[in-house]
């Protein structure tokens, strides 16, 4: 009978749906393709400053500045590949009751990071 | 590639196997196939499934065994072997060699009513994928705290434990306590799942299933109105009908496709089993089985662990189906329920009712059967919100024109004896219970949120209206043979199509998605991925709720308990005048120098917060002791230093 029928193709549509939208899941799950990227401290709790850019846009080169209070004391140009994490180790070597920001230009985005030593 | 191919297909034969099988092994025991057609026994099976599953993990989670996949694919293959052994020995005894196909009931459909309802289903499948699409990486708010659930009995392996911690009017965090919030046969069906698919938690395996489970309640509404309705010749129509009242229109609305996208998952599985409840019920009662009456009681068991609004709605709806009943049938009603009594002392029934009573009692008492929360659920109602909808609110939650229909046809209702006395008195006690309850819950003593009863009122509102649109039609028909014009007849019949048809896919277009948060979302999840890695035993995390997307997946990366990074809810949840509530996760946040977040930095030892840069790093960026160590576009983390 035509029982049969309908559960055979109400399966095969379901089956059909569920393959779409796992590849739907699997592009939007993708950072990659979301042109974003961050910058982060390696160690978030202690004095450090080594900092990581982790890219997942289409930007490659990355320029960094390092501020102490507002004044520029350090700065250099990195490229980090779309997928990729670079760290930049940082001296906090005799610094003390300073902020020290770390900012990084990527095309027009603009991001920073800071620890107050 | 070839990893994903594996993964889908280990997925798709988990299904099967944990979401089929134990219930179609269960049918062919209990004989259940001759009574029910192939596709009742189809959707049977699954809901079945569902309920043998939580059973089984519950039992397997009180074994020393614990909850593996190891122990869960035992489980399912001891139960099925049981099961196979007692349809063995029964066909055995009974010299039964007619195939298990040979004996369904048929219920033919002609073959244009057959490509009607593929088409249909279709439709259905295809309209709410379009709208999954984009709502398909799991964002959602309530998924992510059923999935925290989940994942903590998959890493575990023990029945999760259900508590958390809260701030105290001190300003320090609680220990753990227990929570009503949760019901256990919410996460075991996914758990399994989960351990014996190896599904990652961060995926769109939970929305696939429940996706999966709602596609199977459209159809136990389909199976269940041909039921009702088998004693009229215009069964098909109907069921037909309704199939398209409640498939492809209004499809994406609350309780659809939202649902399933939004992770409502004791509604969606409520949804499923309320009406396979029925329709076991009704069959019950009209074979006089006490078998099935044994097999209904075992589904309601299965609903009593899964969702105690569904649960409540269950048994209003049954109250109101026995009140309906005993006033249609006065002089028979005291001979018939002497009938039903007698089913009810049957060994089947007697069994279930057992087991239940060892399950509440010994294994595993469902967090909802306390007190507080029966108190909460029970009385005068105590919000604005749960004091009733309007006539105007619940047309609207009902789709305008199934409600028209609706509303004469449950009318009609009471004078259509020939649908059989209990198929009439499911059908009105159904709608008049929700309707009640939505409407004047005072009336019932009903303390829940009307809206959430009112989403129930959709099924039974599809049902009596595809049966009043086809009462009209047919009416019409005849009266075309003798005085009414057959263009006018076309004319009714376009009228009817077009209204119901633009205002269920009107409905459809307002709830389509603008965009998938799935951007966002993975910016918040490699935030978290991040923090977790480097936070110690000592550190205590507050995010916001508000301004980040896919925050209640955090807690997913931590695992370090239900309420584990704290969370600055909605700003209108600090402002209840019916209780008070804690302050410090708004204060921490909005005004981390204000003196009252001082007192609650140093209460709760909160450290690390993470907000949404564009919104709210200003008051941070201030304040000297704060340092911000992560920088996202949607997200910032920022370190209380000093």
């Amino acid at each position: 009978m035509n029982n049969k029928l309908i559960i055979i193709a109400t399966s095969f549509f379901i089956l059909t749906s569920f393959i779409f939208l796992s590849i739907m899941a699997r592009k939007q799950a993708d950072i990659n393709a979301k042109n974003i990227w961050m910058i982060y401290f390696e160690n978030p709790k202690d004095r450090t400053l080594g900092f990581t850019i982790e890219n997942h846009s289409t930007e490659t080169n990355f320029h960094w500045q390092i501020l102490t209070d507002k004044s520029m004391t350090n700065q250099g140009d990195v490229v980090v590949k779309l997928g990729e994490k670079k760290n930049i180790p940082v001296s906090s070597a005799n610094i003390t009751d300073k902020k020290i920001t770390i900012v990084v230009t990527a095309g027009e985005n603009k991001k920073e990071i800071y620890k107050s030593l | 590639m070839f990893d994903f191919f594996l993964s889908q297909l280990a997925f798709y034969l988990t299904l099967i196997l944990v979401l089929f099988i134990p219930g179609a092994f269960l049918i062919a025991a209990s004989r259940m196939y001759k009574k029910f057609s192939l596709l009742e026994l189809f959707v049977l099976a699954f809901g079945s499934s569902i309920v043998i599953i939580d059973f089984l993990v519950i039992l397997l989670g009180r074994t020393p065994f614990h909850i593996t996949r190891t122990s869960i694919l035992g489980g399912i293959l001891f139960f099925s072997g049981a099961c196979y052994a007692i349809f063995y020995n029964y066909r055995k005894k009974n010299k039964d060699a007619a195939s298990i196909l040979m004996q369904m009931p048929e219920h033919k459909l002609k073959k244009r009513p057959t490509f009607l309802i593929i088409a249909i289903l279709f439709l259905t499948i295809f309209i709410k994928t379009v709208y999954l699409k984009d709502a398909i990486f799991p964002t959602a708010t309530d998924l992510g705290h059923h999935m925290y659930w989940t994942k903590v009995i998959a890493t575990t392996g023990q029945l999760p434990v259900y508590e958390k911690a809260d701030i105290q009017g001190d300003y320090t965090i609680s220990k753990p306590a227990p929570i009503a919030d949760f019901i256990i046969g919410e996460h075991l069906p996914f758990a399994a799942v989960a351990i014996v698919s190896g599904a990652e938690f961060i995926s769109s395996f939970a929305v696939l299933i429940l996706f999966l489970i709602h596609m199977m309640s459209l159809l136990a509404i389909f199976i269940l109105t041909r039921a009702f309705f088998i004693n009229s010749k215009h069964q098909d129509a109907i069921s037909i009908v309704a199939l398209f009242l409640i498939g492809p229109l209004w499809a994406i609305a609350s309780p659809q496709a939202k649902f399933v996208s939004g992770g409502v998952i004791g509604n969606d599985i409520g949804n499923l089993l309320i009406p396979l409840a029925i329709l076991l019920f009704l069959q019950a009662f009209i074979a006089k089985k006490s078998s099935i009456l044994a097999f209904a009681l075992f589904v309601c068991l299965g609903l009593a662990y899964t969702h105690h609004l569904s649960t409540f709605v269950f048994v209003f709806l049954s109250f109101f189906s026995v009140l309906a009943y005993a006033l249609l049938n006065t002089k028979t009603v005291l001979e018939d329920a002497k009938g039903w009594l007698k089913l009810a002392l049957s060994p089947a029934v007697l069994a279930v009712l057992a087991m239940g009573i060892i399950f509440v009692f010994f294994l595993y008492t469902p967090t909802y059967l306390n007190t507080s929360a029966i108190d909460t659920a029970v009385g005068a109602p105590s919000k604005a919100t749960r004091t009733g909808l309007t006539l105007a609110q619940l047309k609207s939650t009902a789709g305008e024109a199934r409600f028209a229909f609706a509303v004469v046809g449950a009318i009609l209702l009471f004078f259509a004896t020939t649908l059989g006395k209990y198929n009439q008195a499911f059908l009105i006690g159904w709608i008049g219970a929700l309707t009640i309850m939505s409407l004047r819950p005072d009336w019932l003593f009903v303390d829940i949120p009307s809206n959430r009863i009112a989403s129930y009122v959709v099924f039974p509102v599809a049902i009596i209206a595809s049966y009043m649109l086809v009462h009209i039609l047919t009416m019409l028909k005849s009266a075309a043979k003798n005085y009414v014009s057959s263009i006018f007849l076309l004319i009714t019949f376009f009228v009817f199509v077009t209204f119901i048809t633009t205002n269920g896919l009107y409905d459809n277009a307002l709830s389509l998605n603008e965009n998938s948060s799935a951007n966002k979302a993975l910016q918040t999840y490699a935030a978290s991925q991040y923090l977790a890695q480097r936070v110690g035993s000592g550190d205590v995390v507050l995010k916001d709720h508000n301004y980040l997307a896919g925050d209640a997946w955090i807690k997913l990366f931590f695992m370090k308990g239900y309420n584990y990074p704290l969370s600055r809810g909605f700003f209108k949840r600090y402002e209840d005048e019916t209780k008070t509530r804690e302050q410090c996760t708004n204060f921490m946040i909005s005004v981390p120098n204000g003196n009252d977040a001082k007192l609650c930095y140093a209460g709760t030892h909160t450290n690390f917060l993470m907000i949404n840069p564009k919104i709210d790093s200003t008051q941070f960026v201030r304040a000297k002791e704060f340092w911000q160590i992560y920088a996202g576009d949607d997200i910032g983390i920022f370190f209380k230093a000093l």
